[in-house]
């Protein structure tokens, strides 16, 4: 009888970078349960990028996160129910936070990880998280450029 | 049309409610383009399609936009009735991740 998915944490939106110490307290208490024989995580980093439309030499310092928060938090949490129930492994751990406010280069914005009985069900799912939360979570960044400007993030590749 | 109902009716479903203000929550770069502490005057029943061209006829400024509609944290396709709400919320493409 397969345990019923655990997904994590209470809230899943978090003030400031997800710390990085996340990922290794989150795979150590998955890893942990017996049932569990694969945990895949993924770290979303900021990246200093050049913007198309910025003065030349201008890059990304930071991305300053904000969401329709109540939604956000019941969106997260109504995909991770979603995708968990429809994975089939004999134990579901999912682990998910996102951060709000200034993100700086380097540091984390998400956080997903994932432990299934095999690898397949964990990358599987790690992926499927990712993917419907950029596309049903209403969360918002803002570039923020060394130069000073600023401009809203688009998702628009893989 | 019961089934694509969403939210709970307001009384009678017979009859339209009288209008009311309905608060407005923009997220995004939308929150820069609408301000704060704006409300529409809204009457129930009204579908998806009806709430958006109310939001573009009372904030013109978004007719360049992109946007989904939620009401009341639900998101609402064109073709839905909402049955009744007290909040509109204007969302721009998700960027999150």
């Amino acid at each position: 009888m397969p345990e019923q998915p655990y997904i994590g944490p209470e809230k899943h939106l978090v003030q400031g970078p997800v710390p990085r110490s996340r990922l290794t307290e989150v795979t150590e208490t998955f890893e942990r349960n017996p049932r569990v024989g694969a945990v895949v995580s993924f770290c979303g980093v900021v990246r200093a990028d050049e913007l198309p439309d910025a003065p030349e030499g201008a890059r990304v310092e930071a991305i300053e996160f904000s969401a329709y928060e109540e939604m956000a938090e019941r969106a997260i949490r109504e995909l991770c129910e979603r995708l968990a129930g429809q994975t089939e492994s004999e134990a579901v751990l999912l682990h998910v936070e996102h951060a709000l406010g200034r993100v700086p280069v380097g540091e984390y914005p998400i956080v997903i990880v994932v432990g299934t009985g095999h690898r397949a069900e964990a990358f599987a799912l790690c992926s499927g998280v990712l993917e419907a939360l950029k596309s049903e979570v209403p969360i918002y960044g803002k570039e923020l450029l060394d130069s000073g400007g600023a401009a809203w993030k688009k998702n628009t590749r893989p | 049309m019961k089934d694509r109902m969403i939210d709970g009716a307001d009384g009678d479903e017979s009859g339209e409610a009288p209008a009311r203000n309905v608060a407005v929550a923009a997220f995004g770069p939308a929150a820069e383009l609408v301000g704060e502490n704006r409300y529409l005057t809204l009457a129930f029943p009204l579908s998806g399609a009806q709430i958006r061209a109310t939001v573009l006829e009372r904030f013109p400024q978004l007719s360049q936009h992109r946007f989904s509609i939620a009401v009341d944290q639900k998101l609402v396709q064109d073709d839905q009735t909402v049955a009744s709400g007290s909040e509109v919320a204007i969302l721009p493409p998700f960027a999150g991740g």
